[in-house]
């Protein structure tokens, strides 16, 4: 099952960079490097490794270029997904763990930019989002927002392990689903099981 | 039963949402690994840009990248990118054992060294043996597309102490297959008693490091790193070799080599002393070793 397009707005600076346009490179660094750096400084210890992670990042964005298909999803989707596998990846090999309140230190805002085509991304996946049951919401959102592991989620509400793994991997099939169909489902109803679905 | 094949891909989707949440362990990637092909590429990808949204929904503010940062990034970006206007410049492989997460080209090395020329004539420069270091003839010819899949799976379960035994066997059967080349110091205190050789098989694509005498480190300070300097590779972006520690030991200490691309000639190992956790972008401040392979 291939799902259709989510996004809604591209620049189309990956594929051009991926047929060696080297110009888009800026452009594409003006577009989402805001974006990786933040994601960065949230799911890193320091700021140094933020900024190996970031040069990671962008590194493993060039390389796997070719691979965007906008078939597929957005271009900012695109470079958060490859941002976050590298993150989890640096993550899960690292000694320290960043705090699990992301940016208590207050950001340096850059306000004159609007990201417009991230922020329709965003909007989008927050209907998507707001359609999931209360606790899988939740769930999914102290593990991508706050980068908190599953036991971390478990102390955190207070609930068995295995109820936080159900949550999170249910509502990330969820979300899946309603991406790529669009079409934000009505909260209410648990409705049959999904493809791939889980217990 | 006749739901096995329903079971499979809800463990697969299983397996999936949690890489795309939290990262897999060992056990589990390569339980994931059994199950892959009950789904296709775009499909298992679909979990990965689920959570890449769900992490957009809370986005918030966006911070600016710093100026340095993004100029850096930037460098090596246009450099890197401007290659790809030749198709052959453009190799990306992947090793069989590794998840989604561990997609590597041969460009992996690139921001290592981008920012310092030619890294490989600074450590040279650096060094005291300019005659043994300029000569960097490969050992063997490698049939590049021996080496191209990866970590034979079969050969994973060896103890480290058994894979050293085999590749010497190998060494000693056919010579021009097993690269075998000892140690000698780089600059810093740490090797400056160290002795030991390393092994590497192109076959196998396994290779092991013995050291007696490498100063014991803190994992929790610093790692010791490998870098392959490899004949297919443009020597400003040597291999990553993995991460390691050495603990306090009278004895040798052996480390298996954790190639994380494919390696077809070996030219020079190097041994590098990093931040927890290794690194892209070397300071090179501290060489302990260096294993230069040449006839």
């Amino acid at each position: 099952m291939e799902e259709p397009g989510v996004g809604l707005s591209t620049g189309g600076f990956i594929e051009r960079v991926a047929g060696g346009d080297a110009s888009a490179v800026e452009q594409c660094i003006a577009e989402y490097g805001g974006l990786v750096w933040t994601l960065a400084r949230r799911m890193s210890a320091t700021t140094a490794d933020a900024e190996d992670a970031v040069q990671e990042i962008f590194v493993q964005l060039w390389q796997q270029a070719e691979r965007y298909d906008p078939k597929l999803g957005s271009e900012p989707g695109f470079v958060t997904m490859i941002a976050r596998r590298r993150l989890i990846d640096r993550l899960r090999k690292a000694t320290r763990r960043p705090s699990p309140e992301p940016l208590i230190e207050a950001p340096e805002a850059e306000p004159e930019k609007d990201y417009v085509g991230i922020r329709e991304e965003a909007e989008l996946a927050r209907r998507c989002m707001d359609s999931l049951k209360a606790e899988e919401r939740y769930v999914l959102r102290l593990a991508l927002e706050s980068g908190l592991s599953q036991s971390e989620i478990a102390d955190r509400l207070g609930m068995p392990l295995g109820t936080v793994k159900s949550h999170a991997r249910r509502g990330l099939i969820k979300l899946r689903e309603r991406l790529a169909g669009q079409q934000p489902a009505e909260p209410a109803g648990e409705t049959a099981a999904v493809k791939g679905g889980v217990r | 039963m006749s739901d096995q094949p329903q079971s499979d891909l809800d463990r697969l989707a299983e397996l999936l949402a949690d890489r795309a949440l939290f990262g897999l362990d060992d056990a589990e990637d390569r339980e994931l690994e059994g199950l892959a092909q009950l789904m296709s590429d775009a499909e298992r990808e679909s979990f990965d840009r689920a959570a890449a949204s769900g992490q957009l929904a809370a986005i918030g503010v966006i911070e600016p990248m710093p100026a340095a940062v993004a100029e850096q990034v930037r460098r090596d970006g246009e450099s890197m990118v401007a290659g790809f206007a030749n198709p052959a410049d453009r190799v990306v492989t992947r090793r069989p054992a590794s998840g989604e997460g561990a997609v590597f080209s041969l460009r992996e090395g690139l921001a290592w060294f981008v920012a310092a020329a030619s890294l490989v004539f600074v450590w040279f420069a650096t060094l005291d043996q300019p005659a043994e270091l300029a000569e960097l003839d490969p050992i063997e010819a490698v049939d590049p597309s021996s080496s191209s899949e990866g970590p034979s799976s079969e050969d994973k379960p060896l103890s480290v102490e058994s894979l050293r035994a085999e590749l010497l066997a190998d060494a000693e059967a056919s010579p021009g297959e097993v690269v075998l080349v000892e140690w000698a110091p780089g600059g810093d205190a740490s090797g400056a008693e160290a002795e030991g050789d390393v092994l590497w098989s192109n076959k196998r694509q396994r290779g092991v490091m013995r050291f007696r005498g490498l100063a014991a480190n803190d994992p929790t300070a610093e790692q010791y790193q490998l870098w392959i300097f490899d004949e297919a590779q443009d020597d400003d972006y040597p291999i990553d070799g993995g991460v390691f520690d050495v603990p306090s030991s009278e004895g040798d200490v052996l480390v298996e080599v954790d190639a994380k691309l494919p390696v077809t000639g070996v030219k020079l190992f190097a041994v590098t002393v990093e931040k927890p956790g290794g690194v892209v972008v070397s300071s090179r401040e501290r060489l302990p070793l260096l294993a230069n392979v040449s006839r």
